[in-house]
């Protein structure tokens, strides 16, 4: 049997166990998913988006979802993911909704998708029909989706404190495969905080699909904060696709340190005049991990801004790619855009490629881009070590601080602080690795 | 306590120490002036430990033991500080996290038991307020945005909080303000102590009239070409270098 022809298999043994089963509109969708999926396959390093991230590991995994009640974590296990704030919490354990360790705030708008589909399918056909699938790792997650967080903040609303988000993996049914799809509207003038936490265990292969929609009226703002902090063997295929109405705000920041292999898409439509999106993010790799980051920004309407700054780090054999496009429509003036992707590679065996692509149809905008890779500073690490400071300290304040001076002014200082913290857990053993050596 | 015999140092197949001999024992405090180019700086940082410099001939010794094979953290750990000339810009690495980061390292190298949060915070404060400085700086990234100014008087903060056996200020004076110069020396000057030595790099003999050297030393091409007491200073405050350029630098 082909890859192709079990991912059929494996769709035709749970179709029926899945949320929503009953919804024709929504088992339409799915088969037609699942049959993209049969027909092509994975994508392949063929595909001009999937280049540098070779997918066919992945096709060898499961797909198939648990379904059964997922396993009970021990409550104690969130302790550390617990964010320093009254947030409202939705905790999704194996890819479905764990209520009875979630504390939802009286009047935050946010429900399961599974819940969802029961209440009010008919709000959710249009976000889970709408769209050609833009490849099949997209619709690899429309075919098998379990559950997700469906969030629609009211116009004007404020949601404060922000909602945690907690994605769990967990060792009682390894290799079973996770998906989760997220539907997040900020209706006009509207403000929300996310905070998402992507964590497992154990050192089984598995796949951990998350696709997160993101539509934001005129005016409103999105802060998003992710942390994705997978077991040393998932395979996290991460996919963001933000549409933004006119004057509104998508901030999106993320620290990614775990995962065997890491992708982390973001497609972002400027649809309405002087939109605005800051994408951010910092991702750690050793070992043989792969972390990709693929963004695509679209200036569809004139006077948006759009900012990016990723920073990696990489030690070990660790790869990472960055794709970063920015593509301005006709018509769409007085954009400004601005890309900076910055590497520190710790090792002669670590690898980055980055790939900014800028194509620019109209007149009269601000586009620049800029990418480096390159070892820590010997003139810093210098001046630490005439202080009394050891080599693999001063290395560490190093990296700590390249990673840290992007995150400090992250526009939430409990979530910044959260994830600085994460950061830095994960710098303690590169360090030791350096001194090995 | 610093002896430094017949140096020869070459930066990228370019020789910049020519011989350069100095002693400066316990107690003492000597200046070193010369023209820009003449290997201040370099003599500075060969001490420190700087990498990429190749030692062709010539030992540096102190305390009776060679320098010059040392990391810089063990020369630190030895008691030797630089003060210098262009302090680093260390985006992401608060100031105080570094100086506490620092004074631990050698604290635990010397077996003395580090400084917690609130131990340190003290001391810092106390050295802050002796240097007239805000306190608010420490929070601030390392150096980072820091003025001329402030950036030189984190040196001396540093100084302060080390005490090192030997310190070498590289123009530490340069881009200070009077008031600024006065606060410095005087910190620089409470230091001064039988058991620590100091080497003074400046370009101004208006320094030397705040700490008071008790030798002068003008290093021309790579090699000291003369040594005497402050009157050095004010000769070349009139007359210039040319009045010692045996040696110049289009000569190396
Ligand atoms: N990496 C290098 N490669 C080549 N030449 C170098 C290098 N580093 C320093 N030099 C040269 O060595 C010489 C001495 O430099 P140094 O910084 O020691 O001078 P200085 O006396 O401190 O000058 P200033 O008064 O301007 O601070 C200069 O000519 C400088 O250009
Ligand atoms: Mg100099």
């Amino acid at each position: 049997m082909t890859h192709n022809e079990r991912f059929l298999t494996d769709f035709a043994a749970v179709a029926a166990d899945l949320p929503g089963a009953s919804l024709d509109w929504l088992c339409r969708v799915r088969s037609e998913a699942a049959g993209l999926l049969g027909e092509r396959g994975l994508p392949t390093p063929k595909a001009e988006a999937w280049k540098y991230t070779n997918l066919q590991p992945v096709a060898r995994l499961s797909l198939r979802p648990a379904l059964t009640a997922p396993p009970r974590p021990d409550p104690a296990a969130l302790g550390d993911l617990r964010l320093p704030c009254a947030c409202s919490r939705m905790v999704f354990v194996n890819g479905r909704f764990a209520p009875e360790l979630s504390t939802i705030g009286a009047g935050v708008p946010a429900v399961s998708l599974a819940d969802a589909l029961v209440r009010e399918p008919g709000a959710l056909a249009p976000w889970l029909t709408q769209e050609r699938e833009a490849d099949t790792a997209r619709a690899l997650n429309t075919a098998f989706v379990t559950d997700g967080a469906v969030i629609r903040v009211p116009a004007g609303r404020q949601v404060e404190p922000p909602i945690h988000l907690i994605y769990l993996g967990t060792d009682g049914e390894t290799g079973a495969a996770r998906y989760v799809r997220n539907l997040i509207a900020v209706e006009a003038g509207a403000d929300a905080t996310i905070f998402e936490t992507h964590v497992s265990g154990g050192d089984t292969p598995a796949i951990s699909s998350v696709v997160t929609q993101i539509v934001l009226g005129a005016g409103a703002a999105l802060r998003r904060f992710t942390l994705q902090r997978e077991g040393a063997a998932l395979s996290h295929l991460a996919l963001t696709e933000a549409e933004l109405g006119a004057e509104s705000r998508f901030e999106n920041f993320v620290v990614s340190v775990g995962g065997r292999l890491a992708r982390d898409e973001i497609a972002v439509r400027l649809a309405g005049r002087g939109a605005a999106c800051v994408l951010e993010g910092v991702y750690l790799g050793r070992g043989r991990q792969h972390h990709d980051t693929t963004t695509r920004i679209l200036h569809a309407e004139p006077a948006g801004r759009s900012r990016e700054h990723y920073r990696g780090v990489l030690d070990g054999a660790a790869r990472a790619v960055f794709q970063g496009r920015v593509e301005v429509a006709p018509g769409a003036l007085k954009t400004d855009a601005y890309q900076l992707n910055e590497n520190l590679l710790l090792s002669d065996d670590a690898e980055i490629d980055t790939k900014p692509e800028l194509l620019i149809n109209a007149d009269d905008v601000k586009c620049s881009h800029g990418a480096t890779a390159g070892s820590v500073d010997e003139e810093a690490l210098y001046y630490l070590r005439s202080r009394g400071i050891g080599v693999r300290d001063a290395t560490a304040m190093l990296v700590g601080g390249f990673v840290g001076a992007l995150i400090d002014h992250w526009p939430h200082a409990g979530a910044a602080e959260t994830l600085r913290r994460a950061a830095a857990a994960w710098l303690e053993p590169v360090v030791a690795l350096q001194e090995a050596a | 306590m610093l002896v430094i015999d017949n140096l020869h140092v070459s930066v990228g197949g370019k020789e910049i120490l020519r011989g350069l001999s100095l002693t400066l024992p316990a107690g003492a405090v000597h200046a070193v002036m010369g023209p820009n180019g003449s290997g201040k700086s370099t003599l500075a940082h060969v001490l420190a430990g700087r990498e990429g410099y190749t030692v062709t001939a010539g030992t540096a010794r102190f305390a009776g033991q060679d320098l010059l094979g040392l990391p810089a953290e063990e020369r630190a750990h030895l008691g030797i500080f630089l003060g210098f000339q262009y302090p680093v810009e260390i985006p992401g690495v608060s100031t105080m996290y570094f100086l506490k980061a620092a004074v631990n390292a050698q604290r635990k190298h010397r077996g003395e038991p580090e400084l917690d949060a609130m131990e340190f915070l003290k001391v810092l404060r106390r050295e802050i307020k002796g240097l007239g400085m805000d306190e608010a700086m420490a929070q601030r990234p390392l150096n980072v945005g820091f003025s001329g100014g402030e950036k030189k008087r984190n040196e001396v903060l540093q100084l302060a909080l080390l005490r090192p056996k030997l310190a070498v200020l590289d123009e530490t004076d340069s881009g200070l303000d009077i008031d600024a110069l006065k606060t410095v020396a005087a910190g620089v000057n409470a230091l001064r102590a039988p058991d620590r030595a100091m080497l003074i790099i400046t370009h101004y003999q208006r320094l030397l009239t705040y700490i008071v050297p008790d030798r002068v030393h003008v290093l021309s091409g790579g090699v000291i070409v003369a040594s005497g007491g402050e009157e050095i200073a004010e000769v070349l405050e009139r007359e210039g270098y040319a009045a010692f350029a045996t040696t110049t630098l289009s000569a190396a």
